[in-house]
């Protein structure tokens, strides 16, 4: 009789998939984290499907609509549409908080494996990492804007400086793990180079602990750079982003408070769907980290 | 007799415990390994026992230079491994192979079965082609698995089966030596002895020398050609196997022999178990390191260092009164006195 | 067959943690007896569902775990216990040990801490009379200078040693029965002789009844007055050590005693059992050893073989049992 396998094929692919995507679609906070962002991310895909009006179409005549079959988010202070502006904001705020994800992807990864792999760089590397983490993230993040001037680009460069470090230390703890597991030995011993054993042993068996950081990490940064543009350093305000769209709605706050509300709930939706779903990779992905029992 | 494939001298390993007391002037120092001598010749293999904590394992991985020796000398094949530049080194690798002794840690589980097995190679430099895609197959063979393994992940194998993919991969650059550190410890009885007899098998097929790395004597007599005894960092005792099973010298092999379990509860005695703990590698005890536990212990072992030395034809033993026991009984439930239970033998 | 009561009974038991899926259970319709003061050896390899049972008889399983049966204790049905009622037996009729003594003991309470808690979690008595009574049985499970080592943490003292105290505490307030899983696996072998010799004088001196779980024959050689072997989650054969090792009525455990290396074997070649356990998620319809059985007829493929009881009280699964061998 032959090992354990499973009623299915083991060797065909789609059946092990199925398997496989089973345990996540049973957590709940994965498929609600993923209902969520999913939802965003559709409507931003769509965004000239659900909308034919522009973010900064001016129309004096209908300003501080609340929201109507017309206007199904009202209109602001410049009679401009609030879901076209919603709509057209979560673009940008979703391309910061890829950009700052891609960027922790790479250089993260990079820091975080020379630091858990060479001992001897580790030292230096983490001091440097404390160092920054030191500074509350939001505060680094306006110092760096503050100094490079506001514009998306800045948003990015100061958003990725306060969280690389922060998925540095997770992939690094993550190495300093796997590289004492017996088949990185085995590696060793058959003569493969450093890189070779980084890139084909390591960071494969890295990626659980990353991804769950790297949905944070883009949870974060959505929010960061919702409150460095309400501060006036992200993004201008050619193209609206959330956080100026919070900021310019502030004034009005008594009167026409769907100007601050939408794209708070917007900020919110995408930040909690992010952060369920961090939780929902976690809770599948970590317990399969263990030793599975044969 | 041509030169030994292996040969160790004074091997010496040290571990500091990473105090960060900085009051403490010195680091407490685990001396794992506390000056080791021995060697293995071509198709030969040499069994190496002790408890948990004797520095065994460190001595595989010491001998593979997956740990850097901190004094002795290491020569493979004739070349001197501690002085040799990093790329020979690489090349040499292939040569020299470990299999590893948990089951569940030593296969890449991103991996399928046929890149793990031909990793060794592609580290080497080979690319993947449809001739190493023959060779894995004939390895897949040779250890007993189905070829239609070749693309399934290592989550999907048993203990038993994952120990034979890494024995595949052990084998897969035709090495002439093989570390094998506690191979077969996490299997169960019955897949243990298949192991074994698939490890002997190969061996001699393929003419690789092994170091067989145990905690159990019994396992490790079948395979094993001679056998080193270790406690606490050193080697107490080298003899051929049954030679050693025949008549043990040092008084802690024959306590090792006393505690294997008896195979028929009809040999069941009172026995005198072997008293006290393993001294704590920190701390070894001064002179002979098993003298708070030996049961003929004189005031020369509480403060000389026995060597380790040539008793007889092929066999030493590090202790002080070794040739009086040339002369006595062997231990009981050794070999020679369960002869005479052939009979109910199974 | 002892004409005493049994101290635990165990009927039929089935454990199954995918009920429906078809999948064979952990346990399926295993029964044996443990008299008092009797020590018997429940043997199997990885699989056999022996320490799933164990934790049966523990009263460990999960809540998702579909358990039928009957598991009666000094005559007390405990299938049907709450947790407050297993948590009462659990110390003081009931002790266990497991097999990783380091992660058994809380790192960072002393031992005499953890001791002392366990007795008065079950007898009311003063912090000092406690700490007495501590003293005395870590003399008892000897532990060198018990007064001294109160204070000791788990990490401070060697396997071996937290062995000891482990021991120390399943048997604080002297149950009637201990369980005890693998407690040997991970020690030296010298380390383990000390603690088998340890349960046997405890046995005698405490007249506690002990089951043991263990992979190892030469534990069962060395401890057991009768064993019960395990194969894929039922009972392959039941038999006091002495007949079990001479005239073991299972292919099984046949081939288990003559693969289990030994110093008497100077053979260099292992006897093996071909193949390996059957996939829970596809078993054989018959016999569940028939596929790597020597003997295996078409027979054995009909159904799974009843226990039959041979003469002298020794049980088999084996349809050949009691017929002579070849």
């Amino acid at each position: 009789m032959a090992g354990p396998g499973q009623t299915v094929d083991p060797d065909a692919l789609l059946p092990r998939l199925r398997i496989a995507a089973r345990p996540f679609l049973r957590n709940r906070a994965f498929v609600v984290g993923a209902v969520l962002f999913g939802a965003i991310v559709l409507a931003t895909l769509a965004t000239p499907l659900l909308t034919d009006r522009g973010p900064n179409a001016l129309a004096i005549r209908d300003r501080f609509q609340p929201p109507s079959l017309a206007f199904p988010l009202g209109t602001d202070n410049l009679g401009r549409d609030m879901l076209a502006r919603v709509l057209w904001g979560a673009r940008l705020s979703l391309m910061i908080g890829l950009s700052v994800v891609l960027i922790n992807g790479v250089f993260g990864v990079l820091l975080g494996a020379i630091a858990g792999y060479y001992s001897r760089l580790d030292n230096i590397l983490m001091r440097v990492a404390d160092a920054l983490m030191a500074f509350p993230a939001v505060l680094l993040a306006i110092g760096i804007a503050a100094a490079l001037g506001p514009s998306a680009m800045t948003a990015v460069v100061a958003l990725s400086v306060v969280y690389v470090p922060r998925t540095a230390r997770v992939v690094r703890a993550s190495v300093i793990v796997v590289r004492e597991l017996d088949f990185v030995q085995a590696a060793r011993a058959g003569g493969a180079t450093d890189a070779r054993i980084l890139r084909r042993h390591i960071l494969p068996n890295c990626m659980a602990p990353l991804i769950v950081q790297l949905s944070f990490v883009f949870a974060y940064a959505v929010l960061s750079e919702a409150v460095l543009s309400f501060l006036g350093l992200g993004a201008s305000p050619t193209v609206p982003s959330w956080g100026i769209m919070i900021s310019e709605g502030r004034t009005y706050l008594r009167e026409a408070p769907w100007l601050t509300i939408v794209p708070g709930v917007a900020i919110a939706i995408t930040a909690l769907g992010l952060n369920l779903l961090g939780d929902g990779l976690r809770d599948v992905l970590d317990p399969r980290m263990k030793v599975e029992q044969g | 007799m041509s030169a030994p494939l292996v040969e160790v001298e004074g091997l010496v390993k040290h571990f500091t415990l990473g105090g960060s007391n900085i009051l403490l002037r010195r680091k407490p120092v685990v001396r794992a390994v506390d000056g080791v001598s021995f060697h293995i010749n071509e198709r030969e293999t040499l069994g190496l026992v002790g408890e948990s904590g004797c520095g065994k394992s460190t001595v595989g991985r010491l001998i593979l230079k997956l740990l850097e020796a901190n004094a002795g000398s290491l020569r493979f094949a004739g070349e001197d491994l501690l002085t040799l530049p990093p790329e020979r080194l690489r090349k040499l690798r292939s040569d020299m192979q470990i299999i590893f002794q948990d089951p569940q840690s030593s296969l890449n589980p991103r991996l399928t079965v046929e890149q793990i097995i031909l990793e060794p190679l592609y580290s080497q430099g080979a690319r993947p082609s449809a001739e190493l895609s023959r060779h894995a197959a004939g390895l897949l063979e040779k250890v007993g698995l189905p070829v239609r393994f070749r693309n399934r992940y290592p989550h999907q194998f048993s203990g038993g089966q994952r120990q034979r993919i890494g024995i595949a991969r052990a084998i897969a650059s035709n090495p002439r030596f093989i570390v094998c550190d506690e191979a077969v410890s996490a299997l169960d009885v019955s897949v243990q002895a298949q192991v074994v007899n698939l490890l002997q098998d190969i061996g001699a097929e393929m003419g690789i020398s092994y170091l067989f790395i145990g905690h159990d004597l019994a396992v490790v007599r079948h395979i094993s050609d001679r056998i080193a005894v270790m406690y606490l960092g050193r080697i107490v005792e080298t003899a051929p196997t049954e030679t050693l099973f025949a008549a043990p010298l040092h008084p802690y092999t024959r306590a090792l022999m006393a505690s294997v379990p008896i195979s028929h509860p009809g040999l069941r005695r009172r026995r005198q178990r072997l008293p006290g703990e393993l001294p704590s590698p920190l701390n070894p005890p001064p002179g002979c390191p098993f003298h708070p536990r030996c049961g003929f212990v004189q005031d020369i072992c509480r403060s000389q260092l026995p060597p380790l030395r040539l008793i007889s034809t092929g066999h030493e033993a590090a202790c002080h009164f070794a040739e009086s026991f040339l002369e006595t009984r062997p231990v009981p439930g050794a070999a020679t006195e369960m002869g005479g239970y052939g009979d109910a033998d199974h | 067959m002892t004409t005493d009561s049994p101290l635990l009974s165990v009927r039929d038991l089935t454990v199954d943690f995918s009920p429906g899926s078809g999948r064979l259970p952990a346990v399926d319709g295993v029964s044996f007896d443990i008299a008092p003061r009797e020590i018997v050896c429940l043997v199997g390899e990885s699989g056999s569902g022996k320490s799933v049972t164990a934790l049966a008889a523990m009263g460990l399983l999960p809540p998702s775990a579909a358990v039928s049966g009957d598991i009666d204790f000094a005559g007390r049905d405990m299938t049907q216990l709450s947790r407050r009622q297993w948590q009462k037996v659990r110390g003081a009729e009931i002790g266990m040990i497991f097999q990783e003594p380091m992660t058994s003991l809380n790192p960072v309470f002393s031992i005499g801490r953890q001791l002392v808690e366990t007795l008065r979690a079950h007898e009311r008595i003063s912090l000092r009379a406690a700490r007495e009574r501590v003293v005395d049985l870590l003399n008892d499970v000897g532990i060198p200078s018990p007064r001294q080592r109160l204070d000791d943490y788990p990490h401070q003292l060697s396997g071996g040693m937290r062995q000891r105290v482990m021991v120390a505490i399943a048997l604080s307030c002297s149950p009637k029965l201990l369980i005890a899983d693998e407690p040997t696996t991970a020690l030296d072998v010298t380390i383990q002789g000390q603690l088998l010799d340890l349960l046997g004088a405890l046995r005698e001196s405490l007249s506690t009844a002990i089951l043991l779980i263990t992979h190892n024959m030469g534990v069962v050689a060395e401890t057991a007055d009768r064993v019960v072997v395990m194969y894929s989650g039922r009972v392959a054969e039941e038999a006091d050590v002495f007949t079990l090792f001479d005239r073991p009525s299972h292919p099984y455990s046949a081939g288990l005693l003559r693969s289990t290396p030994n110093l008497a074997h100077t053979a260099r070649r292992l006897t093996t059992i071909p193949g390996a356990m059957p996939n829970p998620a596809d078993p054989p319809p018959g016999c569940l050893f028939a596929p790597r059985c020597a003997m295996a007829e078409v027979t054995c493929d009909a159904g799974r073989p009843a226990m039959r009881v041979l003469p002298g009280g020794q049980r088999s699964a084996c349809i050949f049992a009691g017929r002579p061998p070849g």
